[in-house]
């Protein structure tokens, strides 16, 4: 809900900006000052995203397809900034939780679709963070009896102390670990030509298996995750980020998204050019196994590197996915949910935060408890809620009555269709060859992307036609625009849906629940063989 | 102090004395242990005990005031060898001092605040003893604590006056009385809230309950409290009631809680309330709450332009729905709305009353609907103005703001914070 703690100083780690300081930014000192102050959400989101699955996802590509898979990071940064920077817009302009906009102007029902899911991906990304830290540990041969309760405690401790600015400069102090992968990838001498074919030729080392098709999946559906929407939407809010700074939030998601790529792209560098001709390419087992072929293939300093980033990943992970969590379900329940409260005043807020880091850590030390599992999952959860997730994004984002002149530009809109369409093949991939192992990934690759390019295309011309005929957008001037933000009244009702939205939304619920349930079945049969 | 007052001062005692202590028969032999003590609730005086429960055995038995000799620390004596035997019931009006009492919240209607009964005093009068008192210091619980011989006698400090306290007791099924309202009405509205917000769930309903005798007082209640526990309270509501709750309550308030309840109850409420309410929510809402528009009253002080200052004093005069801070100045617009000026009252005063408002020196300042907060509050502290009008995009008057509202979101929360712990609240 709204807060009055929702507006004031901006007090993020490098800066405060006042209330009432608003003078234009005309020099480049003063725009990169306020740049210091706002930015934050963005790299957090991001770099959150490098979380343990995503440096163990990296890990195997680099392991099992040397530098063929560069290529998939280059097409992630648009697909990152365009989906962040619609619920930044969201976030600064509304003033109003991603869930709780949701289940306003969709209804209760959309609202808990929406975060059932994510609530059970995101406590499952937690456990997975902190298996993360117990390998992690493992390398540097502590007990995950020690390490992993002393990882949930410094969660809870970053995050219960009622003081935004306090938990954003906790939050960098790890973000900054992570540019421990910079010396990573030096150590790690990559070869430039190869690392340079990786990035601009897209294929894929062996050609393209079902193995290598659903790695792909994996490394999108771990850089992209439906969490970060969440997240980040609050977090501007939280941050008390307004429209008069959203240029700045805008530059910071890019920011991040650049520097969760390098990220990624050095950990595949460095694991290509550590195993590529030893026995072990092609084998990959788990993170722990890379670190450990890092330090006998190329120095033990880059395996205590990796080790450590592993570390360092999964808190910022877990921090980031508990919080978004937090943020989701005070939206739904009307709790009121702030960092800028105390605990005694958001006393809900913090309790789940707590009670699902602990509770998350407890799974990872139960002797025995089916970890490949959880980790398979996630990935499978996270690919199979992404596009669901992203088009409630671009259905608000179009919702005038919610962004007036900040709804989506016509091109923008075009590049969110085919994100969305990408991603839906993706999905379709991941669930399809999960439920039937033998099929041919390729052709079905070839068939679902054609099949999602003509309906893309379609639906360009139809709206293109459409367009024509409805009226001219209503002019209003420049400042008139920079200070539009969401009425109140708009919440007061919500629109109803057109017959044909409403069946491809219903299509789009279905075919979340029916996929979910073939996973469910295919996960238990799994753990049955075991 | 004179001499018997001192006297019957060190003839109080101290309830946690008494539980527990032996029961005497004239003889001295010991026929039971005080379980806990009944007083009568009454409104304007001191409770008068009525009796005892004492335990007998393995039963609670009833001993009226009468058959009470002597109350001591240590020991209650009886003037009679025979009680009878009948078993311990609640009987309507009545309160357990131990049970329903003693630790529990009680609200201090003086202060404003919620005090825990960590003792209760009981003094003798002519006609028996009377619950005088709570101990509300932490020292008192330490007392409770300790072994009954070792415990310090603390018996002057943190005293507070049962007539400045008002227990809860919702939770006593023989209490029959509700929270009085007359007592409430000592404190200030955001007092209440405050208590409300302290409170637990059942006793804030109860405060609530109690206010609910005077509906204008209760809107009053609903703005101070914060968010979470209006919606607490509004959900025991029918859609009806609340729609007559969010009516008296200042409009920008009303705005906000109508914001944060259901969607499915927010269409319904909004077109139960009076239609000249609804007109001026509606304009409140076409705004964003954090914007100029949203936190404008749409009550203020107005004169077209023609009008002569003598009107324009008559309009602040006779105005009852602007909110105090706004009836400092006078806006002036066109026969059409259309925003011209403002001028302050003190001006006013100073001014040959036959004048046109027109003639004189207006502030012609005013921003936007849609200005954010920072706009708002560099204007009023750039040209030192303690209003400051709202125009809409056709430059017609919709509302006004007054500086406390920016005082108030411009005060940092260390502020906040550093005002408890001085306070040590």
């Amino acid at each position: 809900m709204l807060d009055d703690l929702h507006h004031g100083d901006i007090h993020g780690a490098f800066g405060t900006i006042r209330v009432s300081d608003v003078t234009p930014r005309r020099t480049w000192r003063r725009r990169l000052l306020t740049l210091a102050a706002i930015i934050g959400p963005g790299l957090i989101v991001m770099v959150g995203d490098n979380d343990a699955g995503g440096v163990a996802t990296y890990a195997q590509a680099g392991q099992d397809f040397g530098y063929s898979l560069l290529w998939t990071l280059i097409l992630l940064i648009p697909v990152l900034i365009v989906n962040q920077e619609m619920v930044v817009r969201l976030g600064a302009v509304t003033g109003v939780g991603y869930a709780k906009l949701i289940s306003e102007r969709f209804g209760r029902f959309w609202g808990w679709y929406s975060v059932a899911g994510i609530f059970l991906l995101n406590f499952l990304t937690i456990s997975t963070e902190f298996m993360g830290i117990s390998l992690a540990g493992e390398y540097f041969r502590l007990s995950p009896v020690l390490v992993v309760p002393i990882a949930a405690a410094l969660l809870i401790g970053i995050t219960v102390s009622g003081n935004f600015r306090r938990w954003e400069r906790a939050m960098f102090v790890f973000l900054f670990a992570s540019l421990l992968v910079l010396p990573l990838a030096v150590l790690s001498h990559p070869d430039p030509g190869a690392a340079l074919r990786g990035f601009l030729v897209p294929g894929v080392e062996g050609g393209l298996t079902s193995n290598s098709a659903l790695l792909i999946v994996a490394v999108v559906g771990t850089t992209v995750a439906p969490w970060q929407l969440f997240f980040q939407q609050s977090n501007v809010i939280d941050k008390r980020i307004t429209p008069r700074w959203l240029e700045y939030e805008k530059a910071d998601t890019a920011l991040g998204a650049l520097v969760v790529v390098i990220g990624a792209a050095a950990i595949m560098m460095a694991t290509a050019s550590a195993f590529t001709g030893t026995s072990e390419f092609g084998h990959y087992q788990d993170a722990l196994h890379v670190a450990r072929g890092l330090a006998s293939h190329i120095s033990p300093i880059a395996g205590t590197i990796l080790a450590l980033l592993l570390f360092d990943a999964s808190i910022v992970g877990a921090s980031a996915v508990t919080l978004a969590t937090s943020y989701a379900f005070g939206d739904m329940f009307g709790v009121r949910h702030s960092l800028h409260r105390g605990v005694r005043e958001a006393k809900l807020f913090y309790a789940s935060y707590a009670g699902m880091v602990a509770l998350a850590a407890a799974i990872v030390l139960i002797p025995h408890a089916p970890l490949g599992l959880i980790t398979t999952a996630v990935q499978a959860l996270a690919g199979i809620m992404l596009p669901s997730a992203t088009v409630f994004a671009v259905l608000l984002c179009n919702d005038r009555a919610v962004l007036g002149p900040w709804v989506n530009r016509p091109w923008l809109n075009a590049v969110a269709a085919v994100i969305v369409g990408a991603l839906l093949v993706l999905s379709l991939i991941l669930v399809v060859s999960t439920a039937i192992p033998s099929v041919d990934v390729t052709a079905l690759l070839v068939v679902l992307g054609s099949l999602a390019a003509g309906v893309v295309v379609a639906g360009g011309v139809w709206s293109w036609f459409n367009r024509r005929g409805a009226e001219p957008e209503p002019q209003i001037s420049r400042e008139e625009r920079e200070n539009w933000r969401m009425p109140a009244l708009v919440l007061l009702e919500r629109p109803t849906w057109s017959g044909p939205r409403r069946v491809a939304m219903y299509a789009l619920a279905g075919y979340l629940v029916l996929s979910i349930i073939l996973l469910a079945i295919k996960a238990i049969e799994l753990a049955m063989q075991r | 102090m004179d001499a018997p007052q001192r006297r019957r001062d060190n003839r109080r005692l101290m309830l946690t004395q008494l539980l527990k202590s032996p029961v005497l028969n004239p003889a001295g032999t010991e026929v039971g242990r005080v379980e806990d003590f009944i007083v009568k609730l009454t409104e304007g005086t001191y409770p008068p005990v009525t009796g005892l429960k004492v335990r007998v055995g393995a039963e609670d038995v009833f001993v009226g005031k009468g058959l009470i000799d002597s109350l001591e620390p240590g020991g209650v004596r009886l003037n009679t060898h025979t009680i009878r035997t009948e078993a311990f019931q609640r009987r309507p009006g009545e309160v357990l001092l131990a049970a329903d009492v003693l630790g529990h919240h009680l609200v201090d209607v003086n202060k404003g605040r919620i005090v825990q009964a960590h003792d209760l005093v009981l003094a003798p009068s002519d006609d028996g003893w009377y619950l005088a008192g709570i101990d509300r210091s932490p020292q008192a619980m330490l007392r409770r604590l300790l072994p009954r011989r070792g415990r310090p006698d603390l018996r002057r400090h943190a005293i507070l006056d049962w007539k400045d306290v008002q227990p809860f007791v919702g939770h006593v099924p023989t209490a029959k009385l509700l929270m009085p309202l007359q007592r409430l009405r000592r404190l200030h509205p955001a007092q209440i809230a405050d208590i409300v917000e302290d409170a637990s769930h059942a006793e804030g309903q109860e405060i609530i309950e109690a206010v609910e005798g005077d509906p204008a007082f209760t809107a009053d209640v609903f703005e101070e409290l914060d968010t979470e526990h209006q919606v607490e309270f509004l959900k025991t509501k029918s859609n009806e009631e609340s729609a007559r709750l969010l009516e008296r309550m200042a409009p920008d308030d009303a705005a906000d809680l109508l914001a944060e309840l259901d969607q499915e109850k927010r269409r319904p409420i909004f077109e139960m309330m009076a239609a000249s309410q609804q007109y001026k929510l509606r304009k409140l809402l076409l705004y964003h709450p954090t914007t100029a528009g949203g936190m404008m009253s749409p009550d203020y002080v107005w004169v077209v332009r023609d009008a002569t200052v003598d009107m324009a004093l008559e309009a602040v005069r006779t105005d009852d729905k602007s909110p105090h801070q706004l009836l400092t100045t006078v806006f002036v617009t066109e026969q059409d709305g259309r925003y011209i000026g403002s001028i302050g009252l003190v001006e006013l005063l100073r001014t040959d009353r036959s004048h046109k408002v027109h003639e004189l020196e207006l502030t012609m300042l005013s921003v936007h609907g849609n200005a954010d907060f920072a706009d708002v509050a560099l204007m009023m502290a750039d040209y030192n103005l303690i209003t400051l009008a709202v125009v809409d995009a056709a430059g017609n008057l919709i509302g006004a703001i007054s500086a406390d509202d920016v005082i108030e979101a411009l005060v940092p929360d260390e502020w906040r914070n550093r005002v408890e712990a001085s306070t040590g609240v």
